[in-house]
């Protein structure tokens, strides 16, 4: 949201990469950071966007709001910290039976939620029916135009059965592959039963969980504050307190990091990588990232719909010094759709190379020995898979492109207005394109963007292979690793041959945090997760 | 008197009506469809379908006009999509930051607006009158955001005289009957409540005033270059009136009029410039919930807040006109 000041306000931002800024005395301790185990007590101060449009895991979609919710909720499974790899959550174990298609859960003992309610496989049970019963009086899509991601987890679910004090079983129609990791996103975060039935259509105000903390204060439009919670199964919090501050714009996010007023910076725009490398109470925290950014291509009308096209606009970006110039380094060159950090990546796939002789070649045996003139569609501002900003990016591409003699005209719209064209299914243009993964498995990361069978609205440049089809389906039907990560390497080889993007690059997720802070690991995902491990040494 | 404010109140409704009807009819032709914006990339169109349902949607551009319409004359101005609140809620809850914000700019840049504009009226073609007059022309071309940060890194960075951002320190809470957190602390003794929200206030008002400053000095000093060359004030230094009571009672009396009218538009500029001066303060404001309800397409929210703005706007013209009548013993409105 906060985007579109990005690009409006950069004016106010060079400022400060003009180095026009003098270093101020931060409040931490630097190189005096304590190094022992860590240290209990104290306030740590989080960097967020916007007010979150609520606290529950069911009815929100929201970034800032999935920020807070991951200190308050744990889902049956979690993710080992700083990876997107499945780990025991609420459920200490599992077995998968029946072909794939159902689940028997084992849940962990001596686990409250906030309100008191005690975790056992009733509560799990009510979880899981207001989440799929349309009857259940308190279903979680009652109130209207909610933004959900339950029907991505839950909508093959047809019912549970409880089997013991601590066990539940669930059932699908057919096997989902991905369904333990979907289970660790911050969406899937299991509710009080209790708190649901009690709060109603007002649940998403007083959110009830099992998390590590407990939301103590939630002050609309300044800050949201959350408390410890001392019974932690996963142990006691270090911090006493965490304290969510919005600040819309990225130059204030900025200062507020310099100041001391926050500690860690959830939004890093790469123009401030150097005032942060060169502060010595400043820490960046560059992590491959769960993102794709790309140009996508619309394969169904000419002449994007000759493959030699689509692969001659390949070689003609250079990306190695977009990666360089634009992004500071802090991005690597596609070689698939899929990012590194996700599961089934394969680093062999060679990526496109820049070389704009060969793509002359492609155009002219495709017809086009002049190139051709076409219009693609610009986001404005940042997106969390492309940090310097939709504008910036697309007249670099316009100018390499224009290299080979394709002529890009450009239709820039607000961030919003880009996502309603690009997710109607009439779309046909060229446009910037990109995607954050959910939950690291990778039928999230590339199903939406290219499976043409399930169409969904990320599907942009409308890809359609019978044959990635079929191994879409197959992979997800898998519960077997060594089977899916087969299938994904097909797909990410047939993808990146028929090239239905301009593969450009896997920007880091960034992060920046104040020296005092410790313990803190950032999750591809972008969430909040194992907050109970940081602590402050000021 | 009353006669006029009541007619004017009346002609209110039709102006409400127009703009209502711009706002929906400019809101459903933008080309993001909120129930795409809603759905999210993993939306099927079966999933689409059906919030565009729920939300009427997919009923005729008329018939949702007048579903809202219905509302409105009701007081209800309907549900926020992204904060599920009603707006109503929504708008007592950012009004109060916004009002706080615009009345302290305001003030201030029409105190240091007019003393300004009549020191360099006073002592035109001095130094004086060219120090300020270029002062003036600084303040009218510096871009909003651009004079916030500025103040941000002065005067909360380097020197850190003032907070950085938002309107009160987590953790305090300054209750009272306006909502307006500076005054609140004023009317009920809270003087920490008080000191902090001023402190708060400081630099985002300074930064919302400044073009405004400058705006009214230059009409203030060209209002008040003419009225001193009038033969009246000629005659009344001639009667041995002592300058200041010359230049406030007879000159800036009548050089009023201009200056009163460029208030009264200022005011509204000062509501608008508010959006930015919120966005880059943190302020919970209607200037940062407009931002953030466009850009989620939460059309009933910015139906409110458009609405709202239209009110205001209308009460700020009466306002003007009511005080011209007040200063201008000739002006009587029939």
């Amino acid at each position: 949201m906060a985007s579109t000041w990005k690009g409006l306000l950069a004016a106010g931002a060079s400022l400060l990469s003009l180095g026009l800024v003098s270093t101020g005395a931060v409040g931490a301790l630097g190189a005096q950071a304590v190094q022992a185990a860590g240290r209990y007590g104290g306030t740590l101060n989080i960097e967020i966007t916007n007010d979150p449009p609520g606290l529950d895991p069911a009815t929100v979609l929201d970034n800032d709001a999935g920020y807070v919710m991951a200190t308050l909720y744990d889902g049956l499974t979690a993710y080992k910290p700083g990876t997107t790899q499945v780990v025991p959550g609420l459920a200490t174990h599992w077995k998968i039976t029946n072909g794939g298609k159902t689940y028997i859960f084992y849940l962990r003992h001596g686990v409250t939620f906030s309100d008191g309610t005690p975790f056992n496989a009733q509560a799990v049970a009510q979880w899981i029916d207001h989440l799929i019963n349309p009857k259940n009086p308190d279903y979680y899509a009652k109130q209207k135009g909610i933004q959900t991601f339950v029907p991505f987890t839950w909508g093959n679910v047809t019912g549970y059965k409880v089997l013991g004090p601590y066990t539940i079983e669930v059932n699908m129609k057919s096997p989902n592959g991905e369904f333990l990791a979907d289970l660790a996103m911050v969406w899937d975060g299991v509710t009080s039963p209790t708190a649901v039935a009690k709060w109603g259509s007002q649940y998403y105000e007083h959110p009830s969980g099992t998390g590590p903390f407990v939301l103590e204060k939630w002050v609309k439009g300044q800050y949201l504050e959350v408390k410890a919670n001392p019974h932690y199964w996963g142990g006691r919090p270090y911090l006493s307190s965490i304290i969510f501050q919005e600040i819309p714009n990225q130059a204030t996010q900025f200062l507020a990091l310099r100041t001391g007023r926050v500690d860690i910076l959830t939004d890093v725009a790469p123009n401030e990588v150097a005032s942060i490398r060169s502060d010595s109470h400043l820490r960046l925290l560059a992590e491959p990232g769960l993102a794709d950014n790309a140009v996508s291509l619309p394969v169904q009308v000419k002449p994007f719909s000759d493959v030699r096209v689509r692969q001659a606009l390949n070689y003609a970006v250079n990306k190695a010094l977009l990666d360089k110039t634009l992004y500071g380094g802090l991005a690597q060159v596609m070689n698939s759709p899929l990012p590194k950090v996700a599961f089934g990546y394969d680093p062999k796939i060679p990526a496109y190379p820049y070389d704009p002789q060969k793509a002359r070649q492609l155009l002219a045996a495709a017809g086009y020995p002049h190139g051709f003139t076409a219009t693609m569609v610009v986001y404005t501002g940042a997106r969390g898979y492309n940090p310097i900003g939709g504008q910036e990016l697309a007249t670099a591409i316009q100018a390499q492109l224009a290299q080979v003699g394709v002529k890009l005209k450009l239709d820039i719209v607000d961030p919003t207005t880009w996502l309603g064209m690009i997710r109607n299914p009439n779309f046909h243009l060229m446009t910037l394109t990109g995607w954050t993964g959910d939950n690291g498995d990778p039928d999230d990361m590339i199903s939406p963007l290219f499976n043409g069978n399930a169409f969904t609205t990320g599907n942009s440049s409308h890809y359609n292979n019978p044959q990635v089809n079929a191994l879409f389906a197959s992979a997800l039907e898998s519960s077997n690793p060594a089977v899916r990560a087969h299938d994904y390497d097909i797909i990410q080889k047939k993808i990146m041959a028929d090239a239905p993007w301009i593969f450009l690059n896997y920007p880091d997720m960034l992060r920046a945090e104040s020296t005092s802070v410790h313990g803190f690991v950032p999750n591809p995902t972008y969430f909040y997760f194992n907050m109970n491990q940081v602590w402050l040494s000021r | 008197m009353l006669n006029l404010i009541v007619r004017r109140l009346l002609l209110a409704i039709p102006v409400m009506f127009g703009v209502l009807v711009a706002v929906f009819v400019g809101l459903h032709v933008l080309p993001g469809n909120v129930a795409q914006a809603i759905g999210g990339p993993h939306a099927t169109a079966a999933q689409i379908a059906l919030i565009t349902r729920q939300l009427g949607l997919d009923k005729p551009i008329y018939v949702q006009f007048w579903v809202y319409l219905s509302q409105v004359v009701r007081g209800q101005l309907g549900t926020s999509l992204r904060t599920h609140d009603p707006v109503t809620v929504d708008l007592m809850q950012a009004f109060p930051y916004t009002l706080q914000l615009t009345l302290a700019a305001f003030v201030l840049a029409s105190l240091v607006g007019v003393a300004a504009g009549m020191v360099a009226a006073v002592y035109r073609n001095s130094w004086l009158d060219s120090a300020l007059m270029s002062l003036v022309l600084v303040g009218i071309s510096m871009p909003v955001f651009w004079t916030g940060i500025l103040l941000m890194l002065l005067f909360a960075v380097d020197l850190p005289w003032f907070p950085l951002s938002g309107v009160l320190s987590p953790g305090l809470t300054v209750p009272g009957p306006t909502g307006l957190p500076v005054l609140d602390g004023l009317l009920t003794g809270n003087w920490a409540g008080f000191g902090d929200a001023l402190s708060h206030l400081v630099l985002p008002a300074v930064t919302l005033a400044t073009y405004t400053v400058a705006f009214i000095a230059r009409m203030t000093r060209a209002a008040m270059v003419e009225v001193l060359q009038q033969d009246y004030l000629r005659t009344a230094r001639a009667k041995g009136l002592a300058g200041p009571v010359v230049v406030f009672k007879h000159a800036l009396r009548n050089a009023a009029l201009p200056v009163v009218t460029v208030m009264g538009i200022q005011l509204g500029t000062l509501l608008s410039g508010a959006v930015l001066t919120e966005t880059i303060f943190a302020i919970p404001g209607l200037g940062r919930l407009t931002i953030t309800s466009i850009l989620f397409r939460d059309y009933p929210e910015v139906q409110g807040i458009v609405l709202l703005a239209a009110l205001l706007f209308v009460l700020v013209n009466l306002l003007t006109d009511v005080l011209y009548g007040l200063l201008d013993p000739r002006i009587r409105y029939q």
